[in-house]
């Protein structure tokens, strides 16, 4: 057995008998990790409250082939107040959370992505303009994307190869864009479009908070649902995102848009 | 082993928080006491499944269609406390403070988990508000995070509503020294902070 000290954000919590709980961790040396944390729901326990979201440090107890693993001096970092306040970033934040639960191999070291997801959330906190915390999402995507091996070419067509300028069709299996002059009828559907201001503040390394451009809510839908759509495939996951439809029934309920679907 | 005595474990088995030793325990000591105290505990079981049902305004166990505390007409009734499960409106009535009717809800929301709106009561407490138009909603959950997300979803849904949605305050428990507290609590008692009219 190993005992080690790390930092970790935690993805998702159930409740294990009366006082404990199991933790869903992502941690950057040891990527997902579960952990049961005993007795921290006592009524006479002054461990601090664990929550999905948050930022902890923490021991674990590693042991050979074993699921899961013992927590213990959980101390948080952060908590994220702003996220834990807000449904809508709630909702955005879960996106990713589930993203990285059904994506990510156990005990795989995430250092990048670990630090990738921290200022996501950072972000997420601090930021309250709606088009920006979808973009935020659209970009922790990208980002996910590209650090698994699958990220999309936004510079150029990919069937011939002229630098992409106006808006175009995402192709999800090609993972790349093709321009509207080559897409073919079969792509040629605005689920896929990718709007010329998109292209723009994806390739753009540092978002510039005062110069994003305006996305209407079926359209900050529509992408998003673009977006894991994407990842799914690539990441070959066959079920829908519980979370983005909680997203999307939000949506629906604040505005009259209509379901949108986009397959693969 | 013993076929009756085995059964029995298995049944107490399946009760939460009793695992295998907890059920022997449970079951050798019904053994050994009278029979008559057995088939009392019997009966009771019985009893409750057989005479209690759902209360169709509050969704609180019941032995009418109307539960005691809806049926009540010298309680608020157009002030309701929205619960989580049955035993937090009886955590709540036991304090003896709150006047008013409940919601049981039978659950929070939990995207993560599948437990979307539809898997709960949000709809009949919709239907409850538009049909009893209620003064005030006191969402009375606990602090987790599924509590919050639920809380905020129910205060969005309810926004147009013309109703006065509350939340039960969140700070600090009674008796406990400040620097146990963890900063989650402290955080909340602060930007939760009350004035101290002094007089009242």
């Amino acid at each position: 057995m190993s005992i080690n000290n790390t930092s970790a954000i935690i993805l998702n919590v159930t409740p294990y008998r009366e006082t404990s709980c199991i933790l869903k961790l992502f941690s950057p040396e040891y990527g997902l990790i579960t952990g049961i944390a005993k007795g921290v729901k006592k009524l006479k326990s002054r461990r601090e409250p664990l929550e999905r979201g948050f930022h902890i440090n923490l021991t674990v107890y590693l042991k050979n082939n074993r699921d899961i693993n013992t927590v213990s001096n959980i101390h948080i970092i952060d908590f994220f107040p702003g996220i834990r306040n807000n449904l809508q970033k709630t909702a955005i934040r879960d996106i990713t959370f589930e993203l990285i639960i059904t994506s990510i191999i156990n005990y795989n070291p995430q250092k990048e992505l670990y630090s990738i997801l921290l200022k996501f959330l950072s972000q997420l906190e601090q930021l309250s303009e709606i088009d920006i915390l979808y973009i935020l999402l659209w970009r922790f995507f990208l980002k996910f994307a590209d650090i698994s091996g699958f990220g999309p070419d936004f510079s150029q067509c990919i069937y011939c190869g002229t630098p992409v300028k106006e808006s175009s069709y995402l192709l999800i299996n090609k993972g790349g864009i093709s321009c509207r002059n080559c897409c073919k009828n079969d792509f040629r559907n605005s689920d896929f479009l990718i709007p010329e201001r998109l292209l723009y503040v994806l390739a753009s390394s540092i978002l510039q908070y005062d110069n994003i451009p305006a996305f209407g809510s079926a359209e900050l839908l529509r992408i998003t649902r673009l977006a894991v759509s994407y990842c799914r495939y690539h990441l070959d996951i066959h079920r829908e995102f519980k979370s983005l439809n909680f997203l999307e029934n939000l949506f629906l309920s604040e505005t009259n848009c209509t379901c949108l679907h986009i397959g693969f | 082993m013993i076929g009756p005595l085995e059964e029995l474990v298995k049944s107490f088995c399946r009760l939460p928080a009793i695992g295998q030793k907890s059920a022997w325990r449970l079951v050798l000591y019904l053994m050994e006491r009278p029979e008559a105290e057995a088939y009392e505990l019997a009966d009771s079981i019985r009893n409750a499944r057989e005479k209690l049902t759902i209360c169709k305004r509050c969704f609180n166990y019941s032995e009418n269609e109307i539960c005691p505390v809806c049926s009540n007409l010298a309680r608020d009734q157009g002030c309701i406390c929205i619960v989580e499960k049955p035993v937090d409106a009886f955590a709540i009535e036991k304090s003896g403070r709150f006047r008013g009717v409940y919601h049981i809800l039978g659950g929070v929301l939990s995207p993560l988990s599948g437990i979307t709106a539809d898997k709960i009561r949000i709809a009949e407490l919709k239907n409850r508000v538009i049909t009893e138009k209620p003064q005030e909603l006191i969402i009375g959950f606990g602090g987790s995070a599924e509590a919050e997300t639920t809380a905020l979803y129910l205060a969005r849904l309810f926004r147009n509503d013309n109703v006065r949605i509350t939340r039960f305050a969140r700070g600090l428990p009674a008796g406990l020294d400040l620097e146990y507290v963890d900063q989650i609590t402290l955080t909340q008692a602060l930007n939760e902070r009350t004035d101290i009219i002094y007089g009242e």
